[in-house]
């Protein structure tokens, strides 16, 4: 891992187009901002961590597969039938 | 070619129904090949079986039918990864939790698996818009009450 020491108000700049400013220095807590191409997708990494734990707790191994489909079928309904708010 | 899955049995899959993840189902890398059972007469969910584990699948449900007002950007990279076109046909499915110790069925509405339908190039994406890793399909009913009040 490449470690730089910035200031606030200072910028790193990756691969020509995309740009990093520590905006605000808390104790514990820095503010950043990042400046890149629309095609660069920026995003937390809780994110992907809850995404891979969610699409963990998906993935089905060995079920009963009739009991889980008319379990579904029970549960779930279309949004015509679903809570009208 | 013919899948031994551990809920389908031994399935025969023709070639051009297979599904290739360009972009993997976080935290399932290195399995790229699935296929979509839909033939079971259920109308809202969709089963994706891995192609090279039998023992892996999910439940997937097209997320349109839940929510109105569902729209999904594609970054200019997932496009060129999925090779689309402007007139690509483009199918979206979220995947489904089934949590067992409560019964609670919920999908994930941040991270949607888009298919390229011309080429079958697939990739679950992380959208930018703020949308919910857990949508709630189907909740134990005091907490379904919650949200009805909360509306």
């Amino acid at each position: 891992m490449l470690i730089l020491t910035r200031k606030k108000d200072e910028s790193i700049i990756i691969d020509d187009k995309i740009k990093i400013t520590l905006l605000d220095i808390d104790s514990n807590r820095v503010q950043i901002g990042i400046e890149a191409p629309r095609s660069i997708s920026i995003h937390r990494e809780e994110v992907y961590q809850e995404i891979q734990e969610e699409n963990r707790m998906a993935a089905i191994g060995k079920i009963n597969i009739s009991e889980v489909r008319s379990d579904l079928k029970k549960k779930v309904k279309k949004k015509t039938n679903k809570k009208n708010d | 070619m013919i899948v031994d899955t551990s809920n389908f049995g031994k399935i025969e899959i023709e070639e051009k129904k297979i599904i290739y993840f360009e972009k993997a189902i976080l935290g399932f890398e290195g399995y790229n090949r699935f296929t979509i059972i839909n033939n079971l007469e259920d109308d809202i969910f969709y089963w994706l079986q891995s192609v090279d584990e039998g023992e892996l699948s999910f439940i997937m449900i097209n997320p349109l039918v839940f929510v109105d007002d569902y729209k999904i950007s594609l970054s200019a990279r997932i496009q060129q990864e999925l090779a689309m076109s402007e007139d690509s046909d483009m199918v979206i499915y979220s995947i489904v939790v089934v949590d067992q110790s409560t019964g609670d069925i919920r999908t994930n509405l941040k991270a949607p698996i888009i298919i390229n339908a011309d080429n079958n190039k697939a990739a679950q994406i992380v959208l930018e818009q703020n949308y919910p890793t857990k949508f709630y399909l189907f909740k134990s009913d005091s907490v379904i009450d919650e949200e009805k009040t909360r509306g």
